[in-house]
C-alpha cells in the first residue's frame, strides 16, 4: 500500500513540474515568412492600408483629419448644432481613445522591425525596395509618436523631454525606457536616410525616396533645425513646384481613385478604391456639424480674390474642402517661408511667402516688411516655436499656412509647435478646457504595467 | 522513503512559486485606466462671452447672405 501511495506522490510531482511555461509561445529561432516575398507581405498590408485609408497610423485617414481638426481653433464648437462620435467638442473627449495610440502604432513598428530583423535577402530588387520602405515606414511612425506622445520640441530641453521607446529589433522581452526626444529624433533622422540611401523611386511603394525626404524635412522643421528644414524643402520644391487656379482646386477636391497623384502631391493616402459611405459623410455631414471660426474666416482679407476662400467653406461658414491626407509641394513652400525667418534672413522668408500667396490670390501684390499686416493681439498664437513673441512676418507665415493647410491634418499640431495655447469652449452649458497638458497624449496604463521603465506623460499621472 | 517524500514537497513547492510576479492585470485594473478629465458648467461671465461670440456669428452670416 505504501508504495502505491509514493507512486502516487511521485506522479503528482511531476505532473505539477512538467506544465511549467505550456503556454508562453515564445519565438525564439523561428520566424514565420520565409522568402522575400512573405517578408514584402507584411509590408504591403501597411501600404494597402495608406492606398485605401484604412489606418490611421501612417498617414492618417479621413476620421483623423477632421476629429484633430476638431481639436484645433479652424472649427468653432460652441457654435456647433449636433454633435458626433467624429467630431469630438475637444480633444479631452478624445483622451480615451488616444491612450491606445502608442498601443497600435508599435504593432506596425513589430512588423517593421521582423522584416528588417530577418529578412535576409536585401540585395535583390525587391529585398531593397522592401528594405527602404520599412525604413521609411518605421521613421514614419516614429515621427508620428514623436508629435502626438512627445512634449514639443525645445531645443534647451531636448535631452529632459521624454522621448519614444527606441525599439529597433523584435524582442518580446525587451522593456526599454522612454530615452529623451532629442534620441528619438535622432533615430527618426537615422531610419529615414538608410531609406534614402537606397533610392526607391517606383511609386507603386508609395513611400518612396521623394517621401522619405519629406518627413526628413518635416522631422528637421520640428526639431527646429531651420538650415536643414531649407535644403531638403527647397529640393523637394523644385521637384514638385507650386500649382494654382484650376488646376489647385482640382488637386485639393480631387477624389479616389487616382491614376496618378493629384497635382504636386509628394504622397497622398486614400489614393485607391471607391469613395465610401463613411467617407461622404465625414466629408457632408460631418464637418458641417459646426462652422469654421469667425477668426480664420476674417485671414481671407482678400475675400473671393484668393482661390481658397470659396474652397474653404460656404457662405454659411461651413466646410466644403474635402478632408486631405498628403503632404505637397506648398508645405515645402511654407516650411522654406519659416525656416528663413527663424534664421532671420526675411528677404528669403518673405520671397517664399509671396510665392505662394501669389499661386492662391488674383491680382496680387507682393507683401514688403514694410507692409506686413500687424501681429493680432488676439490670435490664438502667440509665440513662435522657439517661443519668440511673434514679429508681424512669422504671424504672417502661420495665418498663411493656417489658410492653405486647413483641413489637411495641420493646424492641432500647428498650435502645439508654437507654444501650446489654452483656450476653451463651451457646449450644453458645459466648459471644455484645452489646457496645455492636452496636447500631449497619454500611455495607456497597461502599457505602464506591462513596462515599468515607461514613465507616463505630465497631466495623466 | 522519508527522504523521497521531502523530495516530493519541494518540488511542488518549487513548481508553484512559477512566475508568480507576472500575474496578467485583474479586470478591474483594466476598468480603472481610464483617463477622465473634468468638465466644470459654465459660469454666468464665460456664457456672457458665448451668446456675445453667437451674436458675432449671425451678424456675419446676415453679411455674407448680403454680399
Amino acid at each position: 500500500m505504501k508504495r502505491y501511495i509514493y507512486y502516487i506522490l511521485l506522479f503528482v510531482s511531476g505532473y505539477c513540474t512538467s506544465c511549467d511555461d505550456y503556454l508562453e509561445v515564445k519565438t525564439y529561432g523561428q520566424v514565420l515568412p520565409e522568402t522575400t516575398e512573405d517578408y514584402a507581405t507584411l509590408i504591403y498590408t501597411h501600404l494597402n492600408n495608406i492606398e485605401t485609408a484604412t489606418s490611421d497610423k501612417i498617414l492618417g485617414n479621413f476620421n483623423d483629419v477632421l476629429r484633430f481638426e476638431c481639436f484645433s481653433d479652424n472649427l468653432n464648437a460652441s457654435l456647433m448644432k449636433t454633435t458626433s462620435s467624429y467630431t469630438p467638442t475637444y480633444v479631452g473627449s478624445y483622451i480615451a481613445s488616444a491612450i491606445y495610440r502608442f498601443n497600435n502604432l508599435f504593432q506596425v513598428v513589430k512588423d517593421v522591425n521582423i522584416v528588417l530583423d530577418n529578412m535576409e535577402d536585401k540585395e535583390s530588387e525587391l529585398g531593397k525596395k522592401i528594405t527602404a520602405v520599412a525604413y521609411t515606414l518605421r521613421g514614419i511612425l516614429y515621427y508620428n509618436m514623436m508629435r502626438e506622445l512627445c512634449e514639443p520640441y525645445d531645443k534647451q530641453r531636448a535631452n529632459e523631454i521624454m522621448g519614444i521607446p527606441i525599439v529597433d529589433h523584435f524582442d518580446m522581452e525587451a522593456k526599454p525606457g522612454r530615452g529623451n526626444i532629442q534620441v528619438t529624433a535622432d533615430f527618426i533622422i537615422d531610419n529615414l536616410e538608410k531609406a534614402i540611401a537606397l533610392n526607391l523611386t517606383d511609386d507603386e511603394y508609395i513611400l518612396t525616396i521623394d517621401v522619405a525626404k519629406a518627413y526628413l524635412a518635416r522631422t528637421y522643421f520640428w526639431i527646429q533645425n531651420w538650415e536643414k528644414t531649407i535644403a531638403v524643402a527647397k529640393e523637394l520644391l523644385e521637384k514638385y513646384p507650386l500649382i494654382e487656379g484650376e488646376a489647385y482646386e482640382a488637386m485639393i477636391q480631387s477624389k479616389p481613385p487616382f491614376e496618378t497623384k493629384p497635382g504636386n502631391m509628394i504622397v497622398v493616402s486614400y489614393g485607391q478604391g471607391m469613395i465610401s459611405t463613411a467617407f461622404n459623410t465625414r466629408y457632408a455631414t460631418d464637418t458641417r456639424r459646426r462652422p469654421v471660426s469667425l477668426e480664420f474666416a476674417g485671414l481671407f482679407k482678400e475675400k473671393e480674390r484668393d482661390i481658397r476662400y470659396a474652397i474653404s467653406f460656404d457662405k454659411t461658414f461651413l466646410n466644403k474642402k474635402r478632408l486631405n491626407m498628403c503632404i505637397r509641394g506648398a508645405e515645402m513652400c511654407l516650411m522654406l517661408a519659416e525656416g528663413y525667418a527663424h534664421l532671420s534672413d526675411e528677404e528669403n522668408a518673405l520671397l517664399y511667402l509671396n510665392k505662394l500667396r501669389e499661386k492662391r490670390i488674383k491680382d496680387y501684390v507682393p507683401l514688403a516688411m514694410n507692409t506686413l499686416p500687424p501681429v493680432d493681439p488676439s490670435a490664438m498664437i502667440k509665440v513662435d516655436a522657439e517661443g519668440k513673441n511673434l514679429t508681424p512676418l512669422m504671424a504672417s507665415i502661420l495665418n498663411e499656412r493656417r489658410k492653405e493647410l486647413y483641413m489637411e491634418y495641420d493646424r492641432w499640431f500647428e498650435l502645439k509647435r508654437n507654444g501650446r495655447p489654452e483656450f476653451w469652449v463651451g457646449y450644453k452649458g458645459i466648459k471644455y478646457e484645452t489646457k496645455k497638458y492636452l496636447y500631449t497624449f497619454p500611455l495607456w496604463k497597461q502599457d505602464l504595467r506591462v513596462n515599468p521603465n515607461l514613465v507616463q506623460n505630465e497631466g495623466y499621472e | 522513503m522519508k527522504y523521497i517524500l521531502w523530495c516530493c514537497f519541494l518540488l511542488l513547492g518549487l513548481s508553484s512559486c512559477d512566475n508568480s510576479k507576472e500575474l496578467t492585470p485583474r479586470i478591474e485594473e483594466i476598468i480603472d485606466s481610464e483617463i477622465v478629465i473634468p468638465t466644470p458648467r459654465l459660469t454666468y461671465e464665460e456664457q456672457d462671452i458665448l451668446d456675445a461670440e453667437q451674436k458675432a456669428f449671425d451678424e456675419a452670416l446676415a453679411e455674407r447672405a448680403s454680399e
